[in-house]
């Protein structure tokens, strides 16, 4: 039995979820679905940290492999497998989704049912999408993210839904597309160059381009997919929409994992298969980067409404993860700079995710979320004061708080690569405890203005549920960094110095070594 | 467990009792944990710097754990030992208990405290990181956390807007000065690739020469460094925040804006003075800026009648003594001076908390007076603070502040200057000193009745620390008598020779700073110092006698005869409205354009327009789609017809 | 003998007709009657050819559309029924549904 787990792990972990999603269809009752929801979706954060227990820091290459033909007769196939890269992200899906569902414990509303089954459903995408090592399987996952996205904008939104998830599913597909297409013609150049058909990335990777233009192009086109996603200035102006008419689930999972989407496929796809263009194109980038990560953080600074606010500090923040990325120097990758990059993408998705879970908790008593209806609830709400203060002392960077740890190894990587950036991008550590204490002081602190405000209850005991384990993980990224960096390190090594002829290796046996692992252990 | 983890431990513990666990209604409770774990880290302190100061040498280096390991960077959770450290563990953990103390009789009004007291434990917590730590990231995790308590506790009572700014202020200009030291961090890691201050120490005493780009960069180093010096400890042209952070508590004026916090950056200072020898063009900038700071904050403290905001004014002028100490290459008269200053400025503090405990939060001077008769035990007590600070000779503030001012006139080329200024601002303080000493308790009492009627001595909690303190700041100067009185009575400079190890001249440096060694006359030494303290016996005089009759008299005429420079100095130089006109607002402006004009018109109506382009383009070329089905059928027919013709040609 | 091309001919003319019968007559019924002579012309060729190259395939080919007519028919006609019952006309002028 254990055998069998440990050799189908990855679809187990990527399957899971859809299997309660279709168990839950069987039922009628809001309250078994919750806790069926619930019950699978921890099943699936067990088998990734299943995952995690059983991953061999020490390899460089991918494990836990499976792969099986789908087409085979176009070198299509199903191959799934996990990295230092794509192993933290997979736990942090696996470990927001239940909190996610647990936040839908005090709805009432029958729809809720479907939002539940969404939510596992797209739990399911972005899992197949974080494992795929097949560019068509990634695509075919990649897409069908939106779907649930889409649905759950659409109709749990607020005023304004329709066009907001319009904007963000046409926005979305159109990066897309281009990337679809520049896949089959990364797919023909591979077939032209080594006589058959492979959509296999570790394939894909030996592609070698004469023409450079070539390369740019079809960068260009993967780049574009990429920096709409994370959402990189000047492509970020679906985010503050999304997010605002996103209901609270949905908002975290926007912002908790399908930004880093964005910034994963840079590090899995774009930088590997076309490094000669991403050395050419990497100062423009960078350049949106850092200037999203001013303009993010000036725009946060005005917003008046508080997801708003946190939505355009998203942009600023994962300017910083795109900075991390791609600091070049020497002909490799600054290794602290990705290393930090990585970390940061980890931290983002827990301290945004809190934030965006504590605003829902103050929609929820309010029906708004405009700063100038709040003030002076730290009297009433200590509780909720502190969840808070933490999270934004996460989101800003604080010492001791995993967003510096992850801030600092950019910063101080893109110092070494290119100082410029750097010293342009610390501004944003500034003006990002300016728009985070203006938040919380306008939330928080001041005389209680509106009478609504004097009898608002603290946080209940299901939102101290999903609400603490965030918190707790703030400081703990920031106390233990190692307990994550460890297990990250050798990929990002591997990758930011052979990403010019980069290479994932299967191990032949991996479930030999793994068994002896555990019998070593035990 | 060791000494050290123990001492780090307790306030920790303590703060997470009291901020997460207890969370208790009690005011007792709450004060007797936090309490209790301040004493306990004090004692571990004492333990450690006992243990380490006899038994390693002086030097003890621990390594807890590691922290961050990315690529070559390695950064530990290593905690170093030496004399300097642990004068300051005892400096924070000893002033910090007697506040703790205080505390709780000073917030005996207030509903619930545990937050109050969670927050002053973890402010301790981090001060101790700050000190204690071997690199420079454990002393930033300090740095910006004792950053993070102070704007916690300045907006302490949050309900009202002020306060609640007051603190935002404070953190954000901290911020300012933390991307200096970040940068500082980043160029240190890229010169020499480690971050702990030991290697570094090691690599920089040792070389004999240095390259002109290593000067460069140490140059810079130091440049940056200063600027986190600046943000921290309150100098120009970031001291803004020090003056409104006296919206919090009095015992966090004491504690954290007066003895311990704003001392960072002159203990970091002193901690990287291997760094600052090598660059003396930057040590005559830190040098002018002390000096500038001292005399530019004595002039704002001479009109202010905000009790606080006085003493406020006066910690800036104070720190900047010491960061004039360190630019003259006296780290030593710095320190010490921190030290004196932490007694004398921590009892001032806790002694006007006391008069505005009794005045039921009144902090105007001009409706206090007479308050001799009420507080016998304050008014002594902080009638010998008062001395102290002034420097009346004798009282600690004169030997460390006499010290100093030796130091910057043997400085080369501007060394006089800097003593004269340094001077002058003696003269200023002993004026604002005694204007404050005699408006609030000489004369008669200018409060309304109700207040007068319930004026009474505050309770033992409160001045049985300021005792203790009144006792140190009378008595501690004598730890570091300098050599030109100490050889004539038979005192040896103790502290001098203590901190001596901490303070060392890299080779490459000793040719610029050769007139430290230099021996100068004891002619002078008497002289400039006979200068000095009647300056402060002139400042003195002309402060209570302007003032022994409240706010009237010759202060009145003065006031009108002076009127513009008098409203040019209660507005302190209009730095706060400068400020806020050239960076705040316009910086608000540009976010608002680039939001609703950049942002919502030109980025988002691109993406909209290129939508609604191609609805309007598919509008246009719907024409044809009739719906009729035979029109339809007809283009069909034709379109056969002309591939037909096209193939059959 | 009759000469191919006559063959030809008359099924060119059929299914001329056929096409302006179902581009022009303004009645569904008379669309399909017409869209039967079209596949009636092209059964015609059929036939012709078959018999003329002397292989049989393309007789076989004859059922194989007689059938689709079949289907084609039973289908369109109710469809016209179905549309004459939803819009009470069966002329394609007035059923412009489709309209983009």
């Amino acid at each position: 039995m254990f055998q069998l787990i440990h050799q189908y792990i990855l679809s187990l972990l990527i399957f899971s979820p859809l299997v309660f999603c279709g168990l839950s269809l069987a039922l009628k009752d809001l309250k078994a679905i919750r806790v069926l929801a619930v019950l699978g979706s921890f099943v699936t954060f067990l088998f990734s940290c299943h995952l995690w227990y059983y991953f061999d820091e020490s390899l460089t290459g991918i494990q836990f492999v499976q792969h099986y033909q789908w087409i085979s007769s176009f070198g299509i196939s199903y191959f799934v497998g996990v990295d230092g890269i794509n192993l933290l992200l997979v736990m942090l899906t696996t470990f927001l989704t239940p909190l996610v569902l647990i936040s839908l414990f005090e709805k009432k509303e029958e729809s809720t049912k479907n939002l539940i089954r969404l939510l596992l459903s797209l739990e399911c995408g972005m899992l197949g999408a974080l494992l795929a090592l097949d560019l068509v399987f990634f695509y075919v996952f990649w897409e069908a993210m939106l779907i649930p996205m889409y649905f759950m904008i659409g109709l749990w939104g607020g005023k304004n839904r329709i066009y907001a998830t319009t904007k963000f599913i046409i926005y979305t597909v159109f990066g897309s597309l281009f990337m679809l297409v520049a896949a089959l013609l990364l797919y023909l150049q591979h077939y032209e160059q080594f006589g058959v058909y492979s959509s296999s990335l570790l394939d894909l990777y030996r592609v070698n381009f004469q023409n450079i233009n070539t390369e740019l192009l079809l960068f260009s086109a993967f780049a574009l997919a990429f920096a709409i996603k994370v959402p990189i200035w000047p492509f970020h102006t679906w985010l503050p929409h999304a997010h605002t008419e996103a209901p609270t689930v949905g908002s975290v999972i926007l912002a908790g994992v399908l930004l880093k989407m964005g910034t994963y496929g840079f590090v899995r796809f774009a930088i590997p298969l076309f490094p000669n263009a991403v050395e050419l194109a990497a100062p423009f980038i960078l350049g949106l980067g850092v200037f999203g990560i001013i303009y993010g953080a000036l725009v946060a600074w005005v917003q008046p409404d508080a997801k708003k606010m946190i939505a355009y500090s998203s942009v600023s923040h994962l300017g910083y993860v795109v900075i991390g990325c791609l600091s070049f120097q020497n002909s490799s990758l600054n290794e602290e700079a990705l290393l930090g990059a990585q970390y940061l993408m980890i931290n983002h998705g827990i301290s945004t995710g809190a934030l965006f879970f504590l605003i829902g908790v103050i929609y929820e008593r309010r029906h708004t979320r405009l700063f100038s209806e709040f003030g002076g609830l730290a009297k009433n709400m200590p509780w909720f004061a502190v969840m808070l203060i933490v999270a934004t002392l996460g989101s800003v960077g604080l010492p001791g708080t995993g967003g510096f740890v992850g801030e600092f190894l950019v910063l101080l990587g893109s110092f070494q690569a290119k100082p410029i950036i750097a010293i342009v991008a610390a501004l944003g550590v500034l003006l990002g405890a300016l728009y985070m204490l203006t938040f919380c002081k306008s939330i928080l602190f001041g005389p209680i203005t509106k009478e609504e405000n004097r009898s608002l209850k603290d946080l209940s005991f299901v939102e101290f549920l999903y609400i603490t384990p965030l918190s707790l993980l703030v400081v703990f990224m920031g106390v233990c960094p190692e307990f994550f960096l460890k297990k990250m390190r050798t990929s990002v090594h591997h990758l930011s110095k052979t990403y010019h002829h980069y290479e994932l290796l299967v191990p032949d046996q991996p479930f030999v070594s793994a068994v002896n692992k555990i019998e070593k252990r035990g | 467990m060791n000494w050290l983890e123990m001492t780090l431990c307790f306030p920790l513990l303590g703060a997470i009792l009291n901020g997460l666990i207890l969370r208790s209604e009690s005011k007792t409770l709450a004060q007797i944990v936090s309490v209790t774990a301040c004493f306990l880290a004090f004692f571990s302190a004492l333990f450690l710097s006992y243990d380490v100061l006899t038994h390693h040498e002086g030097l003890k280096v621990y390594h807890l754990a590691s922290w961050i390991e990315a690529g070559s960077l390695s950064v530990p959770f290593s905690f170093l030992i030496d004399p300097l450290s642990s004068l300051m563990l005892l400096i924070i953990t000893g002033i910090g208990s007697l506040i703790h103390i205080y505390a709780g009789g000073y917030m005996s009004h207030e509903k619930t405290t545990y937050r109050f007291f969670a927050y002053l434990n973890l402010f301790v917590f981090m001060m101790l990181l700050l000190v204690t730590g071997e690199n420079f990231l454990i002393m930033f995790i300090g740095w910006e956390g004792v950053g993070l308590c102070s704007y916690l506790l300045i907006s302490y009572w949050f309900e009202e807007d002020k306060n609640a700014k007051a603190g935002m202020k404070a953190f954000l200009v901290n911020r300012i000065g933390d991307i200096g030291f970040l940068f500082a961090v980043f160029l240190t890691f890229k010169q020499f690739g480690t971050l702990s201050f030991l290697d570094l120490k090691n690599i920089l005493l040792n070389s004999h020469t240095l390259t002109q780009e290593m000067q460069n960069s140490i140059a810079l180093i130091c440049l940056l460094m200063l600027v986190a010096a600046c943000g921290k400890s309150a100098q120009l042209p970031l001291y803004v925040w020090l003056p409104d952070a006296m919206a919090g508590p009095t015992p966090v004026s004491a504690l954290i804006h007066a003895a311990t916090m704003v001392t960072a950056g002159v203990y970091m200072m002193t901690r990287l003075s291997f760094f600052y020898f090598l660059a003396p063009q930057i040590m005559t900038v830190v040098a002018v800026l002390g000096c500038l700071t001292a005399f530019f904050a004595a002039t704002i403290a001479l009109v202010q009648n905000d009790i606080k905001k006085v003493l406020a004014y006066s910690t800036v002028s104070q720190l900047g003594y010491m960061v004039m100490g360190c630019g003259v290459g006296g780290f030593g008269a710095g320190v010490f001076h921190l030290l004196t200053h932490a007694c004398f400025k921590a009892l001032l503090f806790l002694g006007a908390g006391s008069v505005i405990f009794a005045m039921h939060h009144k902090q105007d001077m001009m409706e206090m007076g007479g308050l001799k008769k009420y507080l016998p035990k304050t008014h002594a007590v902080f009638l010998l603070g008062v001395l102290a600070i002034i420097g009346v000779p004798g009282f600690s503030g004169f030997f460390s502040k006499d010290e100093i001012l030796w130091k910057a006139f043997n400085y080369p080329v501007i060394g006089p200057y800097l003593w004269a200024f340094g001077t002058l601002t003696a003269g200023c303080t002993a004026f604002y000193m005694l204007r404050l000493y005699t408006l609030t308790f000489c004369g008669e009492n200018r409060s309304d009745h109700h207040t007068k009627k319930h004026i009474e001595e505050t309770p033992v909690i409160m001045w049985g620390p300021l005792a203790v303190l009144a006792f140190l700041s009378v008595f501690i100067g004598f730890v570091g008598v300098p050599a030109v009185i100490g050889d004539l009575v038979g005192i040896p400079n103790f502290f001098e020779h203590y901190l001596e190890p901490v303070i060392k001249m890299p080779h490459a440096a000793e040719e610029n700073w050769h007139f430290l060694r230099d021996h100068h006359s004891h002619a002078l030494e008497w002289t400039l110092m006979g200068t000095s303290t009647s300056f402060v016996l002139l400042g003195a005089l002309l402060g209570f006698n302007f003032y022994k009759r409240g706010p009237k008299g010759i202060s009145l005429i003065l006031k009108k005869k002076f009127s513009r420079t008098h409203k040019f100095l209660t507005n302190k130089y209009y730095v706060d409205e400068f400020y806020e006109n050239i960076f705040v607002t316009p910086l608000q402006e540009m976010s608002q354009f680039l939001w609703k004009i950049f942002d919502l018109i030109f980025i988002n109506g691109f993406i909209n327009g290129v939508g609604r382009g191609l609805m309007i383009s598919s509008a246009l070329s719907s024409w044809k789609n009739s719906g009729g089905l035979q029109t339809y059928a007809v283009f069909f027919v034709l379109g056969c017809l002309v591939f037909l013709g096209f193939f059959l040609k | 003998m009759v000469p191919i091309e006559h063959y030809f001919i008359l099924a060119l003319i059929m299914f001329t007709c056929g096409t302006l019968g179902v581009l022009f007559r303004r009645n569904l019924l008379f669309m399909l009657m017409s869209i039967e002579l079209m596949l009636n012309a092209v059964n015609l060729v059929f036939v012709t050819a078959s018999s003329f190259l002397g292989d049989l395939d393309g007789q076989i080919m004859v059922f194989f559309v007689i059938t689709l007519a079949a289907c084609e028919a039973g289908i369109g006609l109710a469809m016209v029924i179905a549309i004459y019952r939803r819009y009470g006309t069966i002329n394609p002028d007035f059923l412009k549904v489709l309209r983009g």
